[in-house]
């Protein structure tokens, strides 16, 4: 998990999906989990046509299933303890259909967020008018997220290597404490991190290489998806 | 406590999707005048600190560890905006990144942890400094506060889409995490503790310790919230039985019970009013009537100093 290479470790692949611009990614995205989550109900067969979708995406962006599926294993277990708690109160077929919910959702996600690079990602969501801030903070906690866990396992390592352990209240007050540490180092990292920032000329946006932009097929691919979208979510709510 | 996506309905989601947005937009709007551009940065890295320190653990007993929420030591570290910023900024990479909590049910755990967990969590370390005095006291009380109300508003969510009634995720919810909230309050008094002791020169921390005095508008505010709590979760209490209630109704007892002792406010309804607005209006009754009590006792109490 902490390493950030792996996340959008797809995203270098030429495939068609790859190359759509990333805000027509995310906003695909968002109206396949959105339209779903309304249209869908409490009713698994409706499900089938934005799994074919999901499917489809799978094919242009030339992700194999099995790196798919390997990737949403940490999240299942919680969604079958959700979906089984429902069963009871709703019946097994809401239960159904919400695991099957839960489970499309994190498979869009993982294909959008492994076939686009994380860079081109904030720069998406920045287009899409994301707060500025917002965007800024997102892309340091990507990039620091891995330094500072690592920094907490040497932190833990050290406390281990002195005897941790004894009676409750020394425990959380020695948490606290690794907690503290950690907080001072990542306040005296941003405070170097900022000054090598400003050396390099950073001004408070984000630059990527490679300039995207909306071109023909991201128009064809935006209107076909949500035209597709719309209409699965409203034949399944009439037929099934 | 992240909710997935496919198990709120959308009128659930919906409007707190809607809510949280603005939240989120409009914080980022405020910090984003105030501060200079050095600021970024830091609260970037300060939002790493406080993803991995989400990733400590800590013994609850019986077993079992709780987790950090880490809503009230940031917001007293980069103030009540900051911290809703950051709290969504780790929810969203969650979300993205890590599985963790749905793209529909972002809006409601923005709401759970952000609002409810750092501001309200904010505001009650606030509010309780102001009238104890007592730092670690206040930062224990909002600790423990912030998270057994977030977990509080994530069962009424999955009660509202009928996931499970609230009689059922209420008392579980609330009973697992107000055990784990003993360990966030521990944990934060002492992270903070180390960081004024240590890190004298930061900041932060030295704002933790200033002391401002409690306005008549803030008193306002404090009641206004109140009363808007109470009207939205007053429906919901009455109709959990409280502990004594149900040890009463299955040894039988109930009817005796209530026809010796007559309550002014029987089962949190006003005589005489119907359904929701009798309950919403008892709420409002008793948020007045313990605001009241709390307000002389202070007062009593001060004048006593």
């Amino acid at each position: 998990m902490l390493d950030p290479t792996y996340i959008d470790s797809y995203s270098s692949i030429n495939a068609p999906y790859q190359r759509l611009d990333a805000r027509v990614k995310i906003i695909v995205t968002l109206a396949f989990v959105i339209i779903m989550a309304i249209s869908v109900d409490d009713r698994p067969l409706r499900v089938i046509p934005f799994s074919l979708f999901i499917v489809f995406i799978a094919a242009i962006s030339r992700l194999s299933p099995m790196v798919l599926l390997r990737r949403t294993l940490p999240a299942l277990p919680f969604f079958l303890f959700a979906s089984l708690v429902l069963g009871f109160s709703k019946g097994s077929e809401a239960a159904v259909a919400a695991f099957l919910k839960a489970f499309l959702s994190v498979l869009s996600v993982i294909v959008l967020v492994s076939t686009t690079r994380f860079s081109n990602l904030l720069k998406g969501l920045e287009g899409l008018k994301v707060p500025q801030l917002l965007v800024s903070l997102i892309s340091f906690v990507y990039r620091y997220l891995f330094i500072i866990a690592d920094e907490y396992g040497h932190i833990k390592i050290a406390r281990e290597s002195r005897n941790f352990g004894g009676s409750k209240r020394w425990q959380w007050k020695t948490i606290g404490h690794s907690v503290g540490t950690l907080f001072l180092h990542s306040y005296e990292r941003g405070d170097r991190v900022y000054s090598a920032m400003v050396a390099r000329g950073y001004e408070g946006n984000i630059r990527t290489l490679g300039t995207q932009g909306i071109v023909r097929a991201d128009i064809i691919f935006v209107s076909i998806s949500i035209i597709y979208l719309l209409s699965a979510g409203l034949i399944s709510w009439k037929l099934l | 406590m992240h909710i997935p996506d496919g198990f709120l309905e959308p009128k659930v989601w919906v409007p707190l999707t809607v809510l949280s947005a603005g939240a989120v937009v409009s914080a980022s709007k405020k910090i984003g005048k105030k501060m200079d551009e050095k600021m970024v940065p830091l609260m970037g890295v300060l939002a790493a600190f406080v993803f991995a320190a989400q990733m400590v653990n800590f013994p609850i007993g019986g077993g079992t560890s709780g987790h950090l929420m880490g809503g009230v030591l940031i917001a007293t570290i980069v103030g009540p905006y900051g911290g809703l910023v950051i709290m969504a900024t780790i929810l969203i990479l969650q979300a993205l990144l890590f599985q963790d909590g749905g793209i529909t049910a972002l809006g409601a755990n923005i709401f759970n942890m952000g609002i409810v967990g750092a501001v309200f969590g904010y505001i009650v370390f606030r509010g309780i400094n102001k009238f104890t005095g007592n730092i670690r006291f206040s930062l224990f009380t909002a600790s423990w506060f912030s998270v057994v109300a977030a977990s509080g508003a994530a069962a009424v969510e999955l009660s509202l889409s009928k996931v499970v009634p609230i009689t059922l995720s209420a008392p579980a919810m609330l009973g697992i995490h107000s055990i784990i909230g003993i360990g966030e309050g521990a944990v934060t008094i002492a992270a903070l503790d180390l960081v004024s002791r240590v890190g004298g020169d930061t900041v932060f921390a030295s704002e933790v310790t200033v002391e401002k005095r409690i306005t008549k508008k803030a008193i306002w505010i404090w009641l206004a919230l109140s009363i808007g709590v109470a009207m939205l979760l007053a429906p919901f209490a009455s109709q959990l039985p409280d502990g004594l209630e149900k040890v009463a109704e299955t040894l039988g007892f109930i009817e005796r019970g209530s026809s010796n002792f007559s309550s002014p406010l029987p089962d949190y309804r006003i005589p005489g009013l119907s359904g929701g607005i009798s309950t919403a209006m008892a709420g409002i009754i008793g948020v007045l009537v313990t605001f009241g009590l709390a307000y002389m006792i202070v007062r009593i109490l001060h004048r006593k100093r």
